[in-house]
């Protein structure tokens, strides 16, 4: 029965080869697929039938692919190379990898990227045929962590499929499940097409066997491995897993099916799974109940996932000792596989993976923390600059306030240096008015006293004498205190100025009239008028002789000997009625010019007088729109002082406009 | 009880300087002193009333304190510090009238203060008195 399955499937085989050789499963040019078949067709299991051969057929598919521009027979091209590294014996791990880099960078260039991923494949297969697992599971690792850096769905899959290969060759069923699922889950989220294409099926079936014989998700992962089936290979592993659920469940017609299905296909007994023949007779031996009698298909299991499943039936069954045989066959098989220096060599990779995934994370936390670390330092360091500037700008700040402290110091020094002399000037001032007020007042006081004595004690002349001091002394009283108030009012602004119309002549003459009390012996005053025609205009009568008589008392006073000449003119100054006090007396130096006219200044501190009268003069003058001045040009001994005022005063100028 | 002017005494072995810078002030105190038979000198500054002292010690002095050059209070320390003219009584009359000026005056050896406007009544008892003191130092020697 099974020599005619195999015969019609041989048969089915010739007649689907040339049609197959027809048309090329990659779509390459018909050209560089048969060369690429020629090349394929001298490889086997473990190296090349004919090595030269194998070369001319890549050399001719290479100048074919570089001729029709043909990308895609190109990376084949590398693809050929490749397997033509893995397929040398001895050859070099470098050698292996110097050929994946090759068709690696063409395939990724050129845009066909299963190669890219195929490349990876090979060279895994190739460390793993050689047990070199713990190379294998580093260059997959590789893999995984380009894919990971390039969110490649195609190399997650990949890498996660390999992997939970080699774990499952490692009996690692725990770790193999974790990268199944894995491979799984990228398969189900993907939306890259050319992953798309592959089937997930394989995984899903790997995934039944990482559960107990009877588990749910064993039967589970089987049903859904049938869903995703696409491939005859699919079909196929399927039909197998099928069987061993069969004769788990003691199904023995089921077994039996999907046994025979499995045996018909050469690539399943020769290719994928080798010693499964010897698998499926123990597995009926088992059933069967005579597994003595089958002693050699027990050692003739070959692969380690088909020995632990027997041993796990067998155990079921309750052939403990077949069950301990094979696994001891199974344990063999793991140590050599896994030799010492490679197991060294995995749990060295094993703990490296581990640690990259530590180091991975702390990584990440110390990336954090270095990055809060760098925050932090940069806040310090912002702070320290904030507050070095904002101390800069303190110290700045409180050297301009010095400064300024200072400068207004001297100010205030300077004010207040300002207001000791004012306040001197004006203690002096008091002082000198208390004497100046108590001098004519002692003078009115003392003689009335005497005029009061009673008849007989002073003589007619001496009364006559008496009386005159007495209205003097008054008259200068009255005008020193006349002084003193208008100094008060111009202060205060309330002086008054009243214009009326003023005759010259009378005002003139009543100034000489009060002034002349002061009249040193021997001094002669006269008024000289430029004209003597009656002489009107408009201004403030009191006011004109207020400043008369202050120019006339000043004169008596400084004058020992002479004249004092007082003198009205206006044709001196056109459009001003000027007056003249003239004298010969000491004078006045030039420097002291201006000074006289300061409040409180007096010439000699010792002439009586306030010291008023000038600075009075000054202002009222002013007042008026007049002027008082020293005439700085007279210098024929003593002084001449000026008075101007406009013959139209200003008030009335303002009231006329 | 009569007025000291109208009163007679005879004080015609004393001699007295009046000192003042304005020339009224040494009149009115002339007359208001007419009453009395004393020699009356007087002087129109410090330095004028230096040297009548010098030439003749008096045995009063009436003094007025603001005076240009050498001014009152000057001329009192310098007699006090000569020996011959220390125990020379000095009356102040002035309008300068503060307290301090009072208290300095006294504290450089006057022996009374009177303040103008002067009282006369005032100036002739203290006149008076002062002569009193001259004569009863005078009797001690």
């Amino acid at each position: 029965m099974k020599k005619w399955i195999l015969l019609v499937f041989c048969l089915l085989t010739a007649f689907t080869l040339p049609l197959a050789a027809q048309t090329n499963v990659y779509g390459i040019d018909d050209e560089c697929y048969r060369y690429f078949l020629e090349a394929e067709s001298l490889l086997n299991r473990w190296d090349i039938r004919d090595p030269e051969a194998f070369d001319r057929a890549v050399s001719a598919l290479y100048r074919t692919a570089v001729e029709k521009g043909d990308n895609k027979a190109l990376v084949i091209y590398y693809v050929q190379m490749m397997k033509r590294a893995t397929h040398t014996p001895n050859i070099s791990d470098e050698e292996v990898d110097a050929a994946r880099e090759q068709l690696c960078t063409h395939a990724k260039a050129l845009g066909y990227k299963q190669y890219y991923y195929y490349g990876y494949e090979l060279t895994q297969s190739h460390y793993y045929s050689r047990n070199k697992i713990a190379k294998a599971m580093e260059l997959l690792t590789e893999l995984q962590d380009k894919a990971l850096a390039e969110q490649d769905d195609y190399g997650l899959w990949t890498s996660a499929r390999y992997l939970s290969i080699l774990y499952i060759a490692m009996n690692d069923y725990q770790s193999a499940k974790g990268y199944l699922l894995r491979a799984v889950d990228v398969f189900n989220r993907t939306d890259d097409p050319t992953l798309l294409r592959q089937s997930s099926a394989r995984q899903l079936m790997d995934l039944s066997d990482c559960y107990p014989l009877h588990s749910d998700s064993t039967r589970f992962f089987i049903t859904e491995g049938l869903k995703h089936s696409v491939t005859l290979a699919d079909t196929l592993r399927c039909e197998y897993y099928l069987a061993k659920l069969a004769a788990a469940d003691r199904d023995e017609k089921a077994f039996r099916q999907h046994r025979d299905f499995c045996l018909a296909s050469p690539s399943f007994t020769e290719g994928t799974y080798p010693g499964s023949r010897a698998f499926f007779e123990a597995i009926e031996a088992l059933m069967h109940g005579n597994p003595d009698r089958h002693k050699a298909a027990f050692d003739n299991v070959a692969r380690l996932a088909d020995r632990r499943y027997v041993a796990d039936l067998a155990e079921e069954f309750g052939y403990y000792e077949v069950s301990s045989h094979v696994h001891h066959l199974m344990v063999l098989q793991l140590e050599k596989s896994i030799s010492t220096t490679n197991a060294m060599r995995l749990a060295e990779m094993n703990a490296r993976m581990e640690n990259h995934s530590l180091t991975a994370d702390l990584a990440k936390t110390s990336r954090a923390v270095t990055n809060i670390s760098r925050l932090v330092v940069a806040l310090v360091v912002i702070i320290l600059l904030a507050s070095l500037l904002f101390a800069g700008l303190h110290i700045r700040n409180l050297r301009r306030r010095r400064a300024e402290d200072e400068k207004h110091i001297a100010e205030l020094q300077d004010a207040n240096d300002r207001v000791r002399l004012a306040d001197a000037a004006k203690t002096r001032f008091l002082q000198n008015m208390s004497h100046e007020i108590r001098t004519p007042l002692n003078a009115i006081m003392g003689f009335s006293q005497l005029l009061t004595l009673p008849d007989g004690c002073n003589t007619e002349e001496e009364k006559e004498e008496f009386g005159r001091y007495i209205i003097n002394n008054s008259n200068m009283l009255t005008m020193l205190l006349n002084d003193i108030l208008s100094a008060s009012q111009m202060d205060a602004g309330t002086y008054d100025i009243q214009i009326s119309d003023c005759d010259v002549h009378e005002a003139c003459r009543a100034a000489l009239s009060s002034a002349e009390h002061r009249l040193l012996p021997g001094v002669r005053m006269y008024y000289a008028p430029e004209t003597e025609a009656p002489l009107h205009f408009r201004s403030d009568p009191r006011r004109v002789q207020q400043i008369l008589i202050n120019f006339l008392t000043n004169a008596c006073k400084h004058t020992e000997k002479g004249e004092i000449c007082l003198v009205s003119s206006l044709t001196a100054n056109p459009g001003q009625m000027t007056f003249t006090v003239t004298d010969t007396g000491t004078g006045v130096p030039d420097d002291q010019a201006e000074k006289i006219f300061d409040r409180f200044t007096k010439l000699n501190e010792f002439v009586q007088g306030t010291g008023l009268g000038l600075s009075i003069c000054r202002d009222i003058a002013t007042q008026m729109g007049g002027r008082v001045y020293l005439d700085t040009s007279y210098k024929a001994g003593g002084a001449r002082f000026v008075f101007t005022l406009p013959l139209e005063p200003p008030q009335e100028k303002q009231n006329n406009a | 009880m009569t007025p000291l002017y109208a009163q007679q005494h005879d004080y015609s072995q004393y001699n007295v300087l009046a000192v003042d810078d304005i020339p009224l002030n040494l009149l009115l105190v002339t007359k208001m002193l007419s009453r009395f038979n004393f020699r009356l000198r007087t002087a129109a500054n410090g330095q004028q009333a230096l040297d009548a002292v010098a030439a003749e010690k008096p045995d009063l002095i009436l003094l007025d304190l603001m005076m240009p050059g050498i001014d009152g209070f000057e001329v009192i320390r310098r007699l006090r510090e000569d020996p011959a003219t220390a125990d020379i009584q000095i009356v102040i009359l002035s309008a300068l009238n503060s307290q301090e000026d009072v208290v300095r005056g006294f504290n450089v050896g006057a022996n009374d203060f009177i303040m103008k406007p002067v009282i006369m009544e005032k100036l002739l008892s203290c006149v008076v008195t002062q002569l009193q003191i001259v004569s009863s130092k005078s009797a001690e020697k």
